[in-house]
């Protein structure tokens, strides 16, 4: 009989260390305007430009999860580069919480990563998302090919960086959620890349085709592309 | 017979336990390499928990540091433009060369105490010495490669995988990796071993020229090329005029600030004499020209240091003595140690030195 209760209870005990909670995935969709994103399409911006998408990138860190009374649980710590020609990038796994209210996620990468030497994995250099003219991380890229470009083979490149004041390139998205009894374990996000030109501040290409420092058009820039986002649905 | 279990388990433990270290010692780890701080010296700014000295990442550094692969066609390493015996400046060149017969637009300037230096470049545009040698390499103008091709070219290689792997722990050759071991054989290029710091220590004395020098030093010189690495790191308008061709605007470039226009570091005083030419497009030939500039040439405007308004009264008398004591900061030995030499050159005993 003893012996039976000690092999429970080995069971149980090796159950409940193996257990871990499910995790919290979170889906980026890419749009723009009103229409899934396609990169050989056309687009037409808010200032009636065309335009092409060829390649977008982005960081985002520091994701946290803040409840109805406000508390803020830290969903992971990790850097993501989320790669819109790499699909695998476009799902990434964080720790569940229950009753979130407000999903909340850094753009960029943290202040101090830029000016402690090299980093690896999703923030090594060759990923292409560090200035090495000077020190710090591209927060957000995004090339493509516009008609209205006056610039050689019509193209147009913002790369959004800087981590210094007054030309903080940083952002932060505060994401609703709609109240829900169960812990969710999805949630899909709506990246709009029509809002680069118009959330905030209108940019046309034909003006302003590169962005290449920090200074005022890459704030500019940052301050639309934190704009992109919203929840599309939770599950 | 019942310990007959007890005996097994415990002689299958001891040999998992011997397998183990004897593992344990085929992975020698590496010997760490303590820097010394000169004495009189502050603190260094670079973080060594984060990177500590070893023999082997040391020697990896050199091996890197002298390696053409670096640059896209093979022909440029680091030590091209940084020569030991020039205190790894571009020894004579006014713009530092670049692959494809190409100039850049600024003057490479001397390799030493970097361990001291927070920010790098002459604008203060690198803020980490394990990232400075990524601006080089991928500078169109200069070595012209992608880090992912370096990374590539050093995978490749047998020797670096063993040596990397020497200096880690394991073969993986990643940028932080390749960061970190250029930055360790930098760190210990150390100059202090001139004659200036031989008096400091009172092991010698200056002569009548060089002692009078050093006082005209210290009343007209030193307020930004303070002792003792001789300079203070910030930057600084000199009241150098804007180049017409390089429309090189230096600090403003980084912070977007008018009132930093044509602000340049300060550079370090020590080796002065082998480490012409000066400023940071190179364009004094000779101290004789710096005296100059400071004396009577400098074009003070809106941005110029308030040091220098009525800029640097100097009689030819305190030039000459002046030159006397700046010649003292030259250091010898480090400019001939073979510490620092290409990993296969025999060190020459008679340096192209040449004093204008």
């Amino acid at each position: 009989m003893n012996k039976k209760i000690m092999i429970g209870c080995f069971f149980l005990w090796m159950a409940l260390c193996s257990f871990q909670p499910l995790p919290l995935t979170i889906y980026f969709k890419f749009y723009f305007g009103g229409t899934i994103l396609n990169l050989q399409n056309n687009y037409t911006t808010a200032q009636g430009e065309q335009i092409t998408i060829n390649r977008f990138q982005y960081y985002i860190s520091a994701i946290k999860a803040i409840d109805e009374k406000g508390d803020t649980t830290a969903l992971s710590n990790a850097h993501y580069l989320i790669d819109i020609s790499d699909s695998l990038s476009h799902t990434i796994q964080v720790k569940s919480t229950q009753k979130i209210k407000r999903l909340v996620f850094t753009l960029g990468v943290d202040s101090l990563l830029n000016l402690s030497g090299i980093q690896t994995g999703s923030l090594d250099p060759t990923k292409g998302m560090f200035w090495t003219w000077r020190s710090g991380y591209i927060m957000a890229k995004l090339h493509g090919v516009s008609l209205q470009a006056n610039t050689a083979g019509k193209r147009f490149s913002f790369e959004v960086g800087g981590f210094q004041d007054p030309f903080n390139a940083v952002r932060v998205a505060a994401l609703e959620i709609e109240p829900t009894k169960k812990t969710i374990q999805q949630i899909i996000i709506h990246t709009d890349l029509s809002k680069w030109f118009d959330a905030i501040d209108p940019i046309t290409i034909a003006q302003t085709p590169n962005c290449h420092q920090p200074g005022k058009l890459a704030m500019q820039l940052a301050n639309n592309f934190s704009q992109s986002f919203t929840i599309a649905s939770t599950q | 017979m019942q310990y007959v279990k007890t005996i097994w388990v415990l002689s299958i433990t001891v040999l998992t336990c011997t397998g183990w270290i004897a593992l344990e010692k085929g992975l020698e780890p590496p010997k760490p390499v303590k820097l010394i701080v000169p004495k009189g010296w502050p603190s260094p700014v670079y973080d060594f928990s984060k990177n500590p000295l070893t023999e082997a990442g040391i020697e990896l550094g050199r091996q890197l540091f002298y390696d053409e692969q670096l640059s896209k066609d093979g022909t440029i390493s680091c030590g091209s433009c940084h020569q030991q015996f020039g205190a790894f400046n571009s020894y004579d060149h006014p713009l530092s060369h670049g692959i494809n017969n190409q100039l850049t637009t600024r003057n490479a300037p001397g390799l030493f105490n970097l361990a001291w230096q927070k920010e790098l470049m002459w604008d203060g545009a690198i803020l980490h010495l394990d990232q400075q040698p990524l601006a080089p390499i991928t500078a169109e103008n200069e070595m012209g490669e992608t880090i992912e091709n370096v990374l590539i070219k050093l995978r490749n290689n047998p020797a670096y995988k063993k040596m990397f792997k020497a200096s880690f722990g394991d073969e993986t050759i990643n940028t932080q990796r390749f960061g970190k071991a250029l930055s360790q054989f930098l760190l210990t290029m150390i100059s202090s071993n001139s004659k200036y710091d031989k008096v400091q220590k009172g092991e010698d004395r200056f002569n009548a020229s060089e002692q009078v020098g050093y006082g005209i030093f210290k009343t007209k010189c030193a307020q930004c090329h303070a002792e003792p690495l001789f300079t203070d790191y910030t930057y600084r308008n000199n009241g150098v005029e804007l180049d017409p061709y390089l429309k090189d605007l230096g600090r403003m470039a980084i912070t977007g600030n008018a009132a930093d226009s044509l602000k340049f570091k300060v550079p370090s005083l020590r080796n002065v004499q082998v480490s012409f030419p000066y400023a940071h497009d190179g364009r004094f030939f000779s101290l004789m020209n710096v005296f100059e500039h400071y004396r009577n040439n400098m074009q003070p405007g809106p941005t110029t240091d308030p040091l220098l308004k009525n800029k640097i009264p100097l009689s030819n008398f305190e030039i000459g003595q002046l030159r006397a004591f700046l010649y003292t900061l030259t250091d010898s030995m480090f400019l001939k140690d073979p510490k620092f030499a290409a990993p296969t050159a025999v060190i020459t005993n008679i340096p192209p030195l040449d004093s204008h």
